[in-house]
């Protein structure tokens, strides 16, 4: 029998990495090729430090979502994803592995279809957010909600708004122009029942009649 | 996730203000930086934001080639028609990368410093000298079927992930690097990317504060006839088993008159195969030549225990990717 | 035989809306008033004991409500019965990497989980047995389980037959450590009011849930409330309880607030189940016309060490599949240091099936016997296990079936024939099978004074297409449009179902809302009958007929009512009858049977393989729902693609933790792997098992891929791969 004092995850406090890479970096021109551009003014003569938001404080952040002005309190490190699902109570949108792997969270901001738990809700103030309780005018169902219904492109459901926002912009951008291509736009959103040949088949068929 | 600061400065003098606190780290696309501090892989006391600071996007035409702003995001520049004429590997290797909101989030700049993907790094009770210097390395004894098979050390055998890298390097990119003295500098790409060694939590040779503003990529004849090819064991969205950028100026004879070669998914660091290319180079275009440049290609592999097969993979790769240049 | 066409029409699911508007609410979308969240913090070691904790940095982390551990949580009464058999955070021991040592409760989900790193463990620590190698020298018999899954059997004298056969393969195969890996993480909310609880659960069982929630507490029944409206997919991970959601309710107790938990992404391959590593051997003897003398099927599987209740019964297809007069089976556990497993879809006969039917193929070639004529040689008469007739057998349908729309006759013969450009092309098949299941059900069939009917059953819609079924058989039955069926499900309070597994729900919740719709028209007949405000008044209820929603005396069609009419006279505007379904031995057994095609594309020089074609058909009793029942089948199908190519969880060799804990380095499949699938399900229509006429299907459908991709591969490149997953190193030429 061994004797461990092993720390539980992440027990290693402290900024080593952080500082070895500092004392490292004054070195790092001597070594390397590097040739001189020019310079750009830094420090007092250019009187432009930033507010520094504290890392435990929350702050009021003034997002657009789905249209609509949607005023929230969070910390610098809160998700988009946490600032829907938890501060804005929007659920649509779900977590599915808080990694960026699985495309559940898939949200579009400006129209582009991003990755909502990699994307701190601080770093998209004033960008256009759409979940997929945006994506209906209405009552009226957008074309790819209705073409999900009819090729029946979701068994669980779960990753369907990630589907369903990736699928979309994957329209609107004009990039549905065959199967193959749907399928490769679409390959970061995982689905684990295993619709994907109705998901293609919806994307496909919402584009030819949408 | 552990808490940090965060600033949002609108210029790079406000940047390199807000990155002097110890442990400042820059964010751009956060697809890296989220996920590791999430992981408890990274522990930054603050996030400086510079999506904020103008001029740093946009891909531009220059005399030599392209000039691609640090921010451009990869899918705007995998989009772009000129780019993808000029110098195809590049484009391709962003559009195997990653997945599309990926590659709409992540920026150009970023992308280059991803860290590895070796499965002990992002979790934080193994062992891992990246990670946590002296804490040791768990592939060593465990796992190392993703490790590298070119530049590792004792103290590390991590994988450099990247796709785009590997293009990049091949046909001699350059970075555009601010400091924090407020100097702008151009390094090559080649130079950007530090050997694990003794001290493997050091990935790059980038000093406190300094910040990759710009790309260059000349453009060559080897560029317009070029290709990146990934071999993964998923169609899409997998890091690369083995990748091969490659790029050949073939004369009207059928003899080779330059040949760029590097690979992904076996070093360290993005690993050109400068002794292949040389070999290629005044040689005819075909499978006797190929043969030699792969051989060539893994004369200096130490494999592990379990990633032997990444020898095997790398000469077929190359092969495969000559054969179809 | 019903045609892939006809499969895309016919009713969507009625879910369908609140599934594309982000409104199917599932656990972890709930909300309550004060709600806390709680966040579970792993041991970072394997195998040993916690002798200290220290909690005062996560207790001082911002947000941070309490944190528990097995120190100051209270004891649980553990009545067992979950999916665990150990609860963690009851003791010090530490039986496999990551469980659980720490409940953080904080008042956001992102405090809780930050505050988990916080907690600092010292352990006494020992080696832990982490590979299949280390475990088989300890590799014990399991016990029975559930009846009809025995660890051993015989039949004839299969060592004698197999040694006097003329033609002999012994055969062994691996199969891989695999997670569910649902989208949805297992997640629970629970809250308290005085002694009553109401838990939200991502659960496939919520019946046991409720009634192990009422023995954990040590409170009545009716005070436990189980409710889900969505499970985001399950695939067995999420049947009952597991120890994570009596924790929660109990936390919640404790802190004296609603808390929500749902486990990290790493956690899901610790906590939640998997499927074992399988090492299989198996012997088989055949007469030189191919047809089977003797089998011997030996499996060993991985099993924790502290929780032996679970075994990956793989030789049990052995039993039943093929004809044969000689066959003895055998399985062990090998006890490892890792988290406990569970069923995940397709199981045993899913991972059994691999040895029988790569070994088939082999066999194939070496006898110069096609590979679908070998297995119509050796079709199962009846059952040979259980010595009783089969209620249908459409074995021999299948694979003619299929052969004829797959082309199999144009594949030549040989291997490494086909090629197109730098890819080699492989044809292969093999057979597909599970039991065809059924348990006791109940369903509650009501109509209202509107002509609306509410089907009510406490089963829950993990995405098999539930209630859109259940809409159907009792629209059907009822002669009523499905816009006026409403199933409610998704609570314990229900009349009770079985748990949404192992492919029972529509032979056993179907079967009681059709014995429930029935009851209900009698019911209907019999009020009118005796009421004198209906036209029916005074004639004899059993000779009346209903049908389109009304009751009418087949002499004289003037004499009609609408069950509304009827409905709208009765006590409460409502008429309500139970239809209890309980599965008797009829005399015939039954199975659900199949066959995978399958066209691999295979580039030698760098390893790529890619599935370009499957076609599925199936034996699977009356399709009840064609578009989810298709549905079913296709992405059972490439459930089957990701266990062949992909899906492997890797326990480090020296500290047993899963490696590959995430969808970063665990691979399942995406959109660019799946080819297009063509699904047939031929006639197969069955009332003897049950009333409903359905068969087990969400499994059945998984079983043969993966053999059939490796035998494809086998014809494209000559390669016989007997380890699971394949990858691209194992087919460089």
């Amino acid at each position: 029998m061994t004797k461990s004092d092993d720390p539980a995850p992440d027990a290693h406090e402290g900024g080593a990495a952080e500082l070895t890479r500092r004392d490292l970096g004054k070195t790092a021109m001597a070594v390397t090729g590097a040739v001189a551009l020019g310079a750009f003014p830094v420090g007092a003569e250019a009187d432009a430090i930033p507010e520094i938001l504290r890392a435990d404080d929350p702050i009021p952040l003034d997002l657009r979502v789905n249209g609509a002005r949607l005023v929230i309190e969070a910390e610098p490190h809160v998700s988009l994803l946490d600032a829907l699902r938890e501060r804005a109570g929007l659920t649509g949108t779900k977590k599915g592995c808080a990694q960026g792997a699985c495309g559940a969270c898939t949200v579009q901001v400006d129209g582009k279809p991003v990755l909502s738990c990699l994307t701190l809700a601080a770093l998209v103030e004033g960008a256009e957010i759409t979940t997929v309780e945006g994506l209906a005018d209405g009552e009226d169902l957008h074309p790819l909600q209705r073409a999900f219904i009819e090729q029946d492109a979701f068994q669980c459901g779960f990753c369907t708004p990630g589907q369903l926002m990736t699928g979309a912009a994957c329209l609107a951008e004009g990039a549905a122009t065959s199967p193959g291509a749907i399928r490769e736009y679409m390959s970061g959103t995982l689905c684990r029942c295993g619709a994907y040949p109705n998901i293609v088949a919806a994307v496909d068929t919402a584009g030819r009649e949408g | 996730m552990r808490p940090f600061e965060l600033a949002r400065p609108d210029s790079l003098a406000g940047a390199m203000a807000a990155v002097q606190a110890p442990g400042a780290m820059y964010v751009a696309g956060g697809t890296t930086i989220v996920d590791l501090v999430r992981a408890g892989a990274e522990r930054p006391s603050r996030l400086v934001d510079i999506n904020r600071i103008p001029g740093l996007v946009g891909v531009a035409r220059t005399e030599g080639g392209f000039r691609i702003g640090a921010l451009a995001r990869m899918a705007d520049v995998a989009a772009d028609e000129t780019v993808a004429a000029a110098m195809p590997a590049v484009v391709q290797s962003l559009r195997l990368a990653a997945s599309t909101q990926i590659r709409n989030m992540a920026s150009i700049g970023g992308n280059l410093l991803q860290r590895t993907r070796c499965p002990y790094f992002r979790k934080p009770d193994h062992g891992c000298n990246k990670r946590t210097p002296g804490s040791g390395c768990a592939a060593a004894e465990g796992d190392d079927k993703a490790a590298a098979i070119f530049g590792a050390s004792g103290a590390c055998r991590a994988v450099y992930p990247g796709d785009l890298a590997i293009a990049l390097i091949a046909f001699d990119a350059e970075l555009e690097i601010a400091s924090a003295e407020g100097e702008m500098r151009l390094m090559p790409l080649a130079d950007l990317h530090r050997l694990p060694g003794e001290a493997p939590h050091l990935d790059t040779t980038l000093a406190a504060g300094d910040l990759i503003t710009a790309l260059r990529i000349p453009a060559s004849a080897s560029a317009r006839r070029s290709v990146y090819c990934k071999v993964r064991d998923r169609a899409s969205y997998e890091f690369a088993l083995v990748s091969v950028a490659a790029g050949l100026d073939v004369d009207g004879s059928g003899l080779i008159r330059d040949a760029r070669l590097a690979a992904g998914g076996v070093g360290t660091v993005p690993w050109r195969l400068t002794e292949a290319e040389q070999a290629l180079i005044g040689t005819e275009h075909g499978t006797q030549a190929w043969a030699r440049a792969a051989d060539l290609a893994v004369r200096d592999a130490v494999p592990g225990r379990q990633n032997a097969y990444k020898v095997d993979l790398l000469k077929r790769t190359l092969v495969a990717v000559l054969r179809n240049l | 035989m019903t045609a892939l066409t006809d499969l895309k029409t016919g009713p969507s699911r009625v879910e369908g809306r609140a599934k594309v508007t982000g409104t199917a609410r599932y656990a972890n979308d709930t909300m309550r008033p004060g709600m806390a969240h709680l966040a579970f913090a792993g041991a970072a070691i394997a195998r040993g004991r916690v002798t200290a904790i220290d909690t005062s940095a996560a207790e001082a982390a911002p947000g941070v409500i309490a944190v528990y551990t097995h120190l100051n949580l209270p004891k649980l009464t553990q009545p067992g019965g979950m999916r665990e058999a150990i609860v963690a955070l009851q003791g010090d021991v530490i039986h496999y990497a990551d469980q659980f040592i720490a409940g953080v409760v904080a008042e956001t989900p992102a405090a809780a989980e930050a505050a988990t790193r916080l907690i600092r463990a010292a352990y006494d620590a020992e080696p832990p047995v982490s590979t299949m190698d280390a475990a088989m020298a300890n590799a014990f018999q399991p016990e029975q389980w559930n009846g009809f899954r025995t660890p051993t059997s015989s039949r004839g004298d299969a060592d004698a037959a197999y040694a006097a056969a003329p033609v002999r393969i012994d055969w062994t195969v691996e199969t891989a450590m695999r997670q569910h890996n649902p989208i949805e993480a297992n997640a629970t909310m629970a809250e308290w009011d005085g002694d009553r609880v109401t838990i939200w659960n991502a659960d496939q069982y919520i019946v046991e849930t409720r009634e192990i929630a009422a023995r954990t507490f040590e409170i009545p029944e009716e005070n436990v409330t189980v409710l889900i409206d969505y499970v985001g997919g399950g695939y067995g991970c999420k049947v009952g309880p597991w120890p994570h959601t009596m924790l929660t309710a109990l936390i919640a107790r404790e802190v004296g607030r609603p808390v929500r938990m749902a486990l990290s992404r790493r956690q899901m391959y610790s906590s939640a189940g998997y499927m074992p590593a399988t090492r299989q051997r198996l012997r088989m003897g055949l007469a030189e016309d191919g047809r089977l003398q003797a089998i011997v099927h030996e499996s060993v599987c991985q099993g924790p060490a502290h929780d032996p209740q679970y075994c990956e019964w793989a030789a049990i297809p052995s039993r039943y599949l093929y004809a044969c007069e000689n066959v003895r089976t055998q399985h062990r556990v090998a006890p490892m240091h890792c988290g406990a497993p569970t069923t995940m879809r397709a199981p045993h006969e899913g991972v059994g099936i691999f040895a029988l039917d790569t070994a088939l193929d082999e066999l194939s070639y070496r006898l110069g016997i096609d590979p679908v004529e070998l297995r119509l040689r050796n079709i199962a008469p009846r059952d040979q296990h259980f010595d009783l007739p089969w209620s249908t057998n459409a074995q021999a349908e299948v694979y003619r079936t299929g052969a004829e729309a797959f082309g199999w006759s144009d594949r030549p013969a040989e291997v490494g024939r086909l090629r197109d450009g730098d890819e080699l092309i492989g044809i292969g098949m093999a057979s597909a099978l599970r039991p065809n299941t059924k348990t006791n059900a109940e369903a509650r069939v009501s109509i209202d004074a509107e002509g609306q009917v509410t089907v009510a059953s406490a089963t829950s819609e993990i995405g098999t297409g539930t209630p859109t079924a259940l809409s159907i058989v009792a629209a059907e039955e009822l002669g009523v449009p499905m816009d006026r069926v409403t199933v409610r499900m998704g609570d314990a309070s229900l009349p009770r179902a079985p748990f949404v597994a192992g492919s029972v729900t529509m032979n056993s919740v179907g079967s009681a809302v059709l014995l429930g719709a029935r009851a209900l028209k009698e019911r209907l007949a019999e009020a009118a009958v005796g009421d004198e405000a209906s036209p029916l008044f005074g004639l004899d209820a059993a000779a009346l007929v209903a049908n389109d929603g009304a009751i009418a005396d087949p002499a004289d069609p003037t004499r009609r009512e609408t069950f509304a009419s009827v409905a709208a006279r009765a006590d409460g505007g409502e008429v309500s009858a139970l239809g209890a379904f309980a599965p008797e031995q009829t005399g015939s057994n039954s199975r659900s049977l199949g066959a995978q095609f399958v066209e691999v594309r295979v580039d030698p020089l760098i390893g790529r393989i890619r599935v370009s074609r499957m076609l599925g058909v199936f034996a699977v009793g009356r399709i009840i729902s064609p578009k989810t029942a298709r549905s079913q089948a296709t992405g059972g199908m490439i459930w089957g693609i990701g266990e062949a190519l992909m899906e492997k969880t890797e326990l480090d060799p020296v500290t047993a933790r899963p490696v590959n804990a995430s969808f970063l380095d665990n691979y399942v499949p995406v959109q660019g792997d799946v080819p297009d699938i063509d699904v047939i399900f031929v006639d197969d229509a069955d009332t003897d098992p049950n009333p409903l006429g359905s068969k087990s299907i969400g499994e059945v459908v998984s079983t043969g891929v993966a053999p059939a991709i490796a035998n494809a591969i086998y014809h494209a490149t000559g390669k016989r791969l007997t380890r699971l997953p394949i990858t691209s190193e194992m087919v460089l030429g």
